[in-house]
């Protein structure tokens, strides 16, 4: 597969080891319906969930690029940990709203309502959110949400709100909490209008790395298993037919892979187009059919049981794609945003 | 851990490609202004205009990033890139000089003698030489191994030709023919094959128009007889032509025009005021993310190819993905349509147009077939 050419190897190299030691078949599958306490205190240990945050903040060091890395390599073991929320968005949350760092897992929910409300006892902060990733097992939440003609954010300990704890198609936690809290408990900040849009497009951005992490793994299953399965006496993979499915595979991964690269570095750049992270974000969702279904038909009907790992990596794609926004709400959102400066200006919206 | 700026970055950051950016949409807007073209789709393979090629070469668009000895301009890759897709953006009519600038002289450049060099590549680079392609034959399309046409050696060191090309685009039109042929008599597949520059106005040539599907002229079959070319045009080694052309491929597969052939159609739509405004927006919004999608994998082979690498892989991918692409973007557009479009608007006119042109997208170049064996195989299997 076609690596971003920034990529730090160093860095590749040992999530590669961390995550072969201690991110098996076995522990995504013991920790479904919640997480894998033991991985996140490996890579607490090593510094990896702070990194993307400088270090007089009290992070590792490292930039955005480097968080990203994490998370898509983490995706390529279903890692059933909250990396996307505390290396990515967390922390753009805590920038943009100047709210101090954090350490520990952290939730984030960008889609719920957030009220301040005078009471006798003095202000109470009153709001609901849903679909929160791993927000029963999070230490930190942080909440972003519009108030009046400005965007506020608050941040408190995650255990004082009950949950209601569902799970995704893949069997990862999501959950839902009504908030009332005094507003001596949450730590908060304001930031313009727009702002809590901004963050949505860090999320936009860490799932597209998460989606390409998780389909180069179902690449790679692909490979290896057209190779060594036998029918009529050869390979899977000397057959015409199978090498049409996996090549078109192999393309959608590539083309997702430079896509989620190239909006990365326009997130940095922070130019005034927001239209590369939304398109990524759609290009990225819309690889996943494709590849998730070309995988299972050539895997046959091992790929869709309990014991092959296939189903770790597709149910999550399948659940990635569509959450926090939708595939047609984010392609409905590049289109508004490819043609806001007017649809006569379409290709100079594309290619700026 | 400190980061680099990535090769792509590199690419789409670099200060002067702005400027480059905006001059090429101010001569496009001239031009359109002085009403030398109508946006088309598949502009650079069927809209064919020698005096827009003059005018793109007295620019010095034509052979940017060749040597300025030879004509060139010494630019970057990313300046070409910018020049080439703000002209397929516009569906300028680049036909004319696309094959001699995208292949024939790199080709020259690698492979070609000093003598060569001089005297083709500074006509190539202003627009004056055309060159074509003659690879496909009759029994060899997609196995271009396969080709019969031969070059017999003289006694005098001259060669003379004798087959039949097909499927040879805008022959009709042009100069020269970079022709593959059989060099050593009795060989097969890949070995005993040479390349040549044959002068389409030499005696013997003869050019057959094979018509499209809607009448339109741009296939040709080149008859060549006994055609002689003298010795010194012979491109790059004798017999070793076929990891020539191969070597061709990646900068044959991996352009802008492999995902940009119904740009105009895309942008006639996102403009049109007869649509559903929610669809005409969420369809405008997936086409447009496709493109851009496409256009970031394309910046990568273009830094791939920059740094010395071969990246058939990439090359492969761009070409099948976008030229797939290319045939969705019509499908999508049609089946989003609230009613037909009036007869000879802009937006009936190019969707005609693009559904005449959408089966050659996934095979001119390497069919899509074609394409995804090398990708498997590249993968590894």
């Amino acid at each position: 597969m076609n690596e971003p050419d920034a990529v730090n190897e160093d860095l590749v190299a040992l999530l590669a080891d961390v995550f072969a030691d201690k991110c098996t078949t076995e522990t995504v599958e013991a920790a479904e319906g919640g997480w894998s306490q033991d991985l996140w205190a490996s890579l607490d240990e090593l510094g990896l969930t702070a990194v993307g945050v400088d270090e007089e903040a009290g992070g590792s060091g490292g930039g955005l690029r480097d968080a990203l890395t994490i998370v898509r390599v983490a995706a390529g073991y279903a890692a059933p940990v909250p990396l996307a929320h505390t290396l990515v968005v967390g922390p753009e949350s805590r920038r943009r709203f100047e709210l101090p760092h954090r350490p520990g897992a952290t939730a984030v929910a960008l889609y719920g309502r957030l009220a301040v409300e005078e009471t006798a006892e003095g202000g109470v902060v009153r709001g609901s959110i849903e679909s929160v990733p791993y927000a029963r097992q999070a230490q930190n939440l942080i909440v972003v949400a519009e108030n009046g003609d400005q965007d506020v954010a608050v941040e408190l300990d995650a255990s004082v709100l009950s949950w209601t704890e569902r799970t995704n198609v893949a069997g990862e936690p999501r959950a839902d909490a009504a908030i009332s809290v005094h507003v001596d408990q949450v730590a908060h900040g304001i930031a313009p209008a727009g702002t809590r849009e901004t963050v949505r497009d860090a999320e936009a951005l860490a799932q597209s790395w998460a989606l390409v992490g998780a389909m180069q793994k179902v690449g790679e299953l692909v490979t290896t298993y057209t190779r060594q399965r036998e029918q009529f006496g050869r390979p899977l993979s000397s057959f015409q037919a199978v090498k049409q499915l996996a090549a078109v595979v192999a393309g959608e991964i590539s083309v997702a892979t430079a896509a989620a690269s190239a909006a990365a570095m326009h997130f940095e750049l922070g130019g005034a187009s927001r239209f590369p992270v939304a398109a990524a974000r759609v290009r990225c969702a819309a690889a996943v059919a494709p590849v998730s279904r070309h995988a299972h038909q050539l895997h046959g009907a091992i790929g869709y049981t309990r014991e092959y790992p296939l189903h770790q990596f597709t149910r999550r794609l399948w659940a990635w794609r569509d959450e926090g926004r939708t595939q047609r709400q984010w392609t409905q959102l590049a289109g508004e945003r490819v043609l806001a400066a007017g649809a006569e200006n379409l290709w100079a919206s594309i290619a700026s | 851990m400190d980061r680099t700026m990535t090769a792509e970055e590199a690419l789409l950051v670099e200060e002067p490609l702005a400027a480059l950016r905006q001059e090429v949409r101010e001569f496009v807007a001239e031009q359109l202004a002085q009403g030398r073209f109508e946006p088309a789709v598949n502009s650079w393979m069927t809209g064919f205009s020698r005096e827009f090629a003059r005018e793109v070469g007295r620019r010095g668009w034509i052979g940017m990033t060749w040597p300025v000895e030879y004509g060139g301009h010494g630019r970057t890759a990313a300046e070409r890139f910018v020049v080439m897709e703000e002209l397929l953006a516009a569906g300028a009519p680049v036909s004319a000089y696309w094959a001699g600038d995208r292949q024939v002289g790199p080709a020259l450049l690698r492979n070609g003698t000093e003598e060569q060099k001089r005297r083709f590549l500074p006509g190539l680079a202003s627009g004056e030489i055309l060159f074509c392609l003659g690879l496909s034959e009759a029994d060899s399309g997609s196995d271009l191994a396969s080709v019969r046409t031969a070059a017999t050696k003289q006694a005098d060191g001259s060669w003379t030709i004798s087959g039949a090309k097909l499927w040879t685009s805008g022959a009709h039109h042009k100069d020269f023919m970079l022709t593959l042929c059989r060099s050593l008599p009795g060989s097969s597949r890949q070995d005993g094959l040479s390349q040549f520059i044959v002068d389409l106005h030499a005696p013997g040539v003869t050019i057959r128009p094979v018509y499209l599907s809607n009448g339109s002229h741009h296939f040709n079959e080149v008859i060549l007889e006994d055609v002689r070319v003298e010795g010194d045009m012979l491109l790059g080694v004798e017999h070793g032509g076929w990891s020539q052309v191969t070597a061709e491929l990646a900068d044959e597969r991996s352009g802008p025009e492999r995902y940009m052939s119904t740009v105009a159609l895309i942008k006639a739509f996102a403009e049109s005021s007869d649509e559903d405004v929610a669809d005409r927006i969420a369809v405008t919004g997936s086409l447009a993310s496709q493109l851009w999608a496409m256009r970031t994998l394309s910046q990568d082979v273009v830094a791939s190819v920059h740094q010395g690498k071969r990246p058939s892989l990439l090359a492969a991918t761009a070409k099948d993905i976008g030229t797939t692409f290319e045939q969705e973007s019509v499908e999508m557009i049609r089946q989003v349509l609230r009613r037909p479009p009036a007869t000879g608007s802009r937006l009936q006119v190019l969707l005609d147009e693009a559904l005449n042109h959408s089966p050659g997208f996934t095979i001119r170049g390497g069919t899509t077939q074609v394409l995804r064996s090398i990708i498997a195989k590249q993968v590894g299997m």
